[in-house]
């Protein structure tokens, strides 16, 4: 049998192997370690809506003894990872006192998605972060689908968009997003206060988030672990495997700075991952915090630095990083927000990091996801495979830059 | 032929563009967004296919050429073991010779090849040669990660597509 069969029927001794040679975080190796002991099973098939709010009806009334009544269930369109239904929950509130209409959006992973993780940490990293920035109030978490088809967290619905709705943008997951020159410098302070503001948090929310391994100052353990868990990743997904990658990892390994201080890591911030009201300018919650960690500051920064999320200025001389500034005011900005320094060096490392990651999500994760037919958007997912050539590229000049 | 594969793409794409989109529910968005996928994923398909033999056959010559490079990159490091990299660069000789050889029979030999590269690679790390190695490596990555950015240039991620040559320049 081929290593490529065995990527789609893992034995146990491939799972275990890989298992003992990439040490990973507890939790982020129980969902891996399901994925893969899952990878031979059925792929996706649609789920009837009606099941969902069957599905979501009990998961609620697992924890929640008063009168409810779910309504107004639709399908939510947006990202490439999950599957999500909004709907309408007539109850009596958390604290069971005033008869009430909430929105709501269940988040349910299909049986594999271009990242793999947890909803257990997503729930717990939600409630942490309530009064620190907007995030939506989250409410219940099926961790191993057990009420649901599969994994699943219900949170609450937030107005806002986004994308400009005016915005003629039929890309998908947000890259090339431009907000334009009126929206752009408004979001751009309020994005870079807001990335301060969870940076600053790390050692004050570790004892919270018992799902998240622990991270300390002066160490590079996190570091090694993170590196490790999309190492795993690619020899777990990847159709074919690339000398460049190889390289990649070496040098991420034998350069892991140690942490100066301990960050929220948010691991897929940028424009597209918050939403905002058009009419006020205002962010009112920030999306996606599946790839949260206790880590660097500088991983978020790098990450929203990546090409796919840059555009040319209106007058075509001015490249806006993240859509919003040019690279020195961005960061400059940041340090005044955050408080917090940018070193370059560490700044360099994570843009080699984050292109190794994106690498595998997309060359990696993205084939295996499609092939398998294991999503609801195996399209989508296929179609974004493509732009790993281009992060692909981006990871080649940052080595040139290092080695 | 008749119908060749160009035509049969071709009538695919008409038929979702005009009879089936027109019948989608413009509030169902998942649906909208996966009907516009299909068809430019099948306008990407149309375009690319005559390309793909050619594709896989450079990235090949690309992958022995690193291959080669290796054998002097690593010259400090007598103990790396050369032997299955030689025989894996030999049958990718032996698959571009091939007129046979169909795009498969291409990537497959590819495949292995790469898979033995990487084995050097791990092998070196931490050796007197792991440096030379890697700068090899990286040396031989620029003109197949342009082909494979050239290749999904339809794909609209290139922020600077003009910066990229043509798939027809590359292949």
């Amino acid at each position: 049998m081929s290593n490529a069969d065995l990527r789609q029927t893992p034995t146990p001794s491939f799972i275990a192997d890989i298992r003992r040679r990439f040490p990973v975080e507890r939790e982020i190796d129980r969902v891996l370690t399901r994925k893969m002991e899952r990878r031979s099973g059925p792929g996706y098939r649609p789920i009837p809506l009606d099941k969902l709010v069957a599905g979501t009806t009990a998961l609620i009334a697992r924890s929640y003894d008063g009168n409810f009544n779910l309504q107004k269930a639709r399908w939510l369109t947006g990202g490439a990872s999950k599957i999500q239904m909004a709907f309408e929950l007539e109850w009596d509130g958390p604290e069971r006192d005033k008869r009430q209409v909430t929105p709501m959006v269940l988040r349910m992973e299909p049986p594999e998605s271009v990242v793999e993780t947890s909803r257990a940490r997503e729930f717990e990293l939600l409630h942490a972060l309530q009064g620190i920035v907007p995030v939506p109030p989250c409410y219940w978490v099926d961790p191993e689908g057990e009420s649901l088809p599969h994994p699943a967290l219900i949170y609450g619905f937030i107005d806002g968009v986004t994308k400009p709705t005016k915005l003629n943008s039929k890309q998908v997951t947000g890259i090339g997003l431009n907000y334009g020159p009126e929206l752009r410098p408004k979001l751009a302070a309020q994005f870079l206060e807001h990335v301060g503001r969870f940076h600053s948090q790390g050692a004050e929310l570790q004892a919270k988030l018992v799902t998240f391994d622990s991270a300390a100052v002066g160490s590079n353990s996190s570091v090694i672990r993170q590196i490790n868990w999309w190492r795993r990743v690619w020899e777990e997904d990847r159709k074919e495997d690339e000398a460049l990658m190889e390289v990649a990892y070496n040098w991420l390994i034998h350069n892991a700075p140690p942490l100066d201080h301990i960050s929220i890591v948010h691991g897929d911030c940028r424009g597209g991952n918050f939403l905002f009201t058009e009419h006020d300018a205002k962010i009112t919650a920030w999306l996606d915090w599946e790839l949260a960690l206790l880590g660097d500051r500088h991983q978020d920064l790098a990450w929203s630095m990546m090409n796919p999320y840059r555009h040319m200025s209106e007058d075509g001389k001015t490249e806006l990083v993240n859509g919003f500034l040019p690279m020195d005011e961005y960061l400059a900005t940041y340090e005044k927000m955050s408080g917090l320094s940018v070193d370059p060096k560490r700044l360099t490392y994570y843009r080699m990091l984050c292109s190794y990651i994106a690498v595998v999500i997309c060359l990696g994760t993205g084939y295996r996801v499609a092939h398998a037919g294991k999503s609801h958007q195996d399209v989508v997912v296929a179609w974004l495979a493509m732009v790993g050539h281009n992060l692909f590229g981006q990871l080649c000049s940052t080595l040139e830059e290092v080695m | 032929m008749v119908p060749d594969l160009d035509l049969q793409l071709q009538v695919a794409i008409k038929a979702l563009t005009d009879a089936v989109t027109p019948a989608v529910d413009p509030n169902d968005k998942v649906a909208v967004e996966q009907l516009h996928l299909a068809i430019a994923t099948f306008s990407m398909v149309r375009d690319r296919l005559p390309f793909a033999r050619r594709y896989a056959r450079r990235q090949l010559e690309d992958a022995i050429a690193l291959a080669h490079a290796l054998h002097s990159a690593a010259q400090a490091d007598s103990a790396l073991a050369f032997a299955a990299l030689d025989r894996s660069a030999a049958a990718a000789r032996m698959a571009l010779a091939d007129v046979e050889a169909d795009t498969h029979d291409i990537e497959a030999a590819m495949d292995k090849l790469t898979d033995a590269t990487v084995a050097i690679i791990a092998a070196a790390q931490n050796g007197p040669a792991s440096a030379a190695i890697g700068i090899a490596v990286l040396q031989a990555a620029a003109q197949p990660i342009e082909r494979g950015r050239a290749w999904c240039l339809p794909s609209g991620f290139e922020p600077n597509p003009n910066a990229i040559r043509t798939l027809a320049d590359l292949v």
